[in-house]
């Protein structure tokens, strides 16, 4: 009798194990592009105010996948790189003509990279024949600022090269996304996302061969890096919708 | 395929641009350069040496008829720079923007003839390097030095206002020059270009 009733809550369980999972949605690992614009301080370009950061829309990719054990929530994991070309150097370069006043200047500028490493939750809302995802993640930024090179000419005279160098500095950081799958063929799916980003990382910026007080000289910058990124993608479904 | 996008994406990503900014024209200019200087012990002792150069492509020679400093013997003057646009109406004081951007401008002053002891070259001192020197005189008596600096760190000179000091009756020059170093200012003279180089004729009597 009682291994007849073992066999009974057994097979209970087992089965309604099984209905779950029948009703998990699907997991899934993907590969996203797309472009991402940068907002507030971190993309304005005012010369005179050194909290503009001069971030200009860039290219972003992302690989991120989730495990869902429900039908609507999964944990997942993002890992994103985005990159950031220097915004209006030509306002950034007349700045620096102007404040020294010469007959020319040369300013050549890098980029911001950004890496998220963002573990967090997966939400699946299913409307056929398209599921709708949402995420809200949280973890590591790791962020570069670019290098700035500007060189001085006056009267034919080259008066050097001054610099401001990158810097590197790791953050909290965030993401908060939603999006749409719709499955081409069985296991794959293509992706459309909007994502809202945001990390506030301290870079301490060294300066070189700045000889006198003159010109645009930013020695830290502390500013939100934050914006939105829209990306199109394909994934890869392990189980059957 | 997502590692080569990545890696796509990251050596196209991480190219630097370069652009190159000329100065914009109608740059003003500087025709008129003005020494004022009072005797700190007499303020009715009051001087003012003009040299003027109104035509910008220098065609013309400058007018030098009122470039002449009268000064009065073993006397300490209080001197001043001004310099002018005077091809705008009104003038354009143009070392009220050096003074705005006096963190690169420094003023040199050059009394001659001068003996080779007297030509000392330093950071605070107002000679001109490579200046002509006389072993026999006569020589002009004046010595200036600069009385303002900047807000650099450590400040630097600037001359904008300065000390004239008069010795015995003398006669001779003062070249004064202003030199221009954009992010090269360090006191000297050889670095930067020269923004104006004007003689005055001084006599002590």
């Amino acid at each position: 009798m009682r291994s007849l009733r073992t066999v009974f809550i057994t097979c209970i369980l087992f089965s309604s194990v099984s209905a779950v999972a029948q009703d998990k949605a699907p997991s899934f690992i993907g590969v996203n592009g797309g472009i991402s614009l940068p907002m507030g301080n971190w993309s304005k370009t005012n010369y005179e105010d050194n909290k503009s950061g001069f971030a200009g829309a860039g290219p972003q990719v992302a690989i991120d996948g989730a495990y869902f054990f429900s039908k609507h929530i999964g944990v997942g994991a993002l890992v994103n790189y985005s990159s950031y070309k220097t915004r209006d150097i030509n306002g950034l370069s007349a700045g620096y003509q102007d404040a020294f006043d010469v007959d020319q200047v040369t300013t050549t500028a890098g980029s911001y990279r950004l890496w998220n490493f963002l573990p967090g939750l997966y939400f699946n809302f299913p409307a056929h024949p398209i599921s709708i995802t949402a995420r809200a993640l949280a973890g590591i930024t790791h962020a570069t600022t670019p290098l700035v090179a500007v060189d001085v000419m006056d009267a034919d005279i080259d008066d050097g090269t001054f610099e401001q160098k990158e810097s590197t500095a790791n953050s909290f950081g965030f993401d908060l996304g939603v999006g749409i799958s719709y499955p081409v063929i069985k296991q794959i799916a293509i992706n459309l996302r909007a994502d809202y980003f945001y990390s506030n990382p301290d870079f301490q910026i060294e300066n070189t061969n700045r000889q006198n007080k003159a010109g645009r000289l930013v020695n830290e910058y502390h500013q939100p890096l934050t914006g939105i990124n829209i990306s199109l993608g394909v994934a890869y479904c392990f189980s059957k919708k | 395929m997502g590692l080569l996008i990545f890696s796509f994406a990251y050596s196209s990503c991480n190219k630097k641009e370069q652009v190159v900014t000329p100065a914009p024209p109608g740059n003003e200019f500087l025709t008129t350069v003005e020494l004022k200087l009072q005797n700190s012990q007499d303020p009715t002792d009051t001087h003012t040496a003009i040299w003027r150069q109104l035509d910008p492509t220098e065609a013309n020679p400058p007018d030098t008829s009122l470039a002449v400093l009268n000064l009065k013997p073993n006397s300490t003057y209080d001197g001043q720079v001004i310099l002018l646009d005077e091809t705008k109406t009104p003038a354009d004081v143009v070392s009220d923007e050096i003074k705005e951007r006096q963190n690169y401008h420094l003023f040199f002053f050059q009394p001659t003839p001068i003996s080779p002891a007297n030509l000392v070259i330093s950071a605070t001192t107002t000679n001109i390097p490579g200046t002509q020197t006389s072993s026999t005189g006569p020589y002009l008596n004046l010595v200036v030095t600069r009385t303002d600096v900047d807000a650099n760190t450590p400040p630097l000179q600037v001359g904008l206002t300065d000390s004239f000091v008069t010795g015995t009756t003398s006669a001779g020059w003062l070249r004064v020059v202003l030199r221009h170093q954009p992010n090269v200012k360090d006191g000297t003279y050889p670095p930067g270009s020269s923004d104006l180089d004007v003689n005055f004729k001084v006599t002590i009597q």
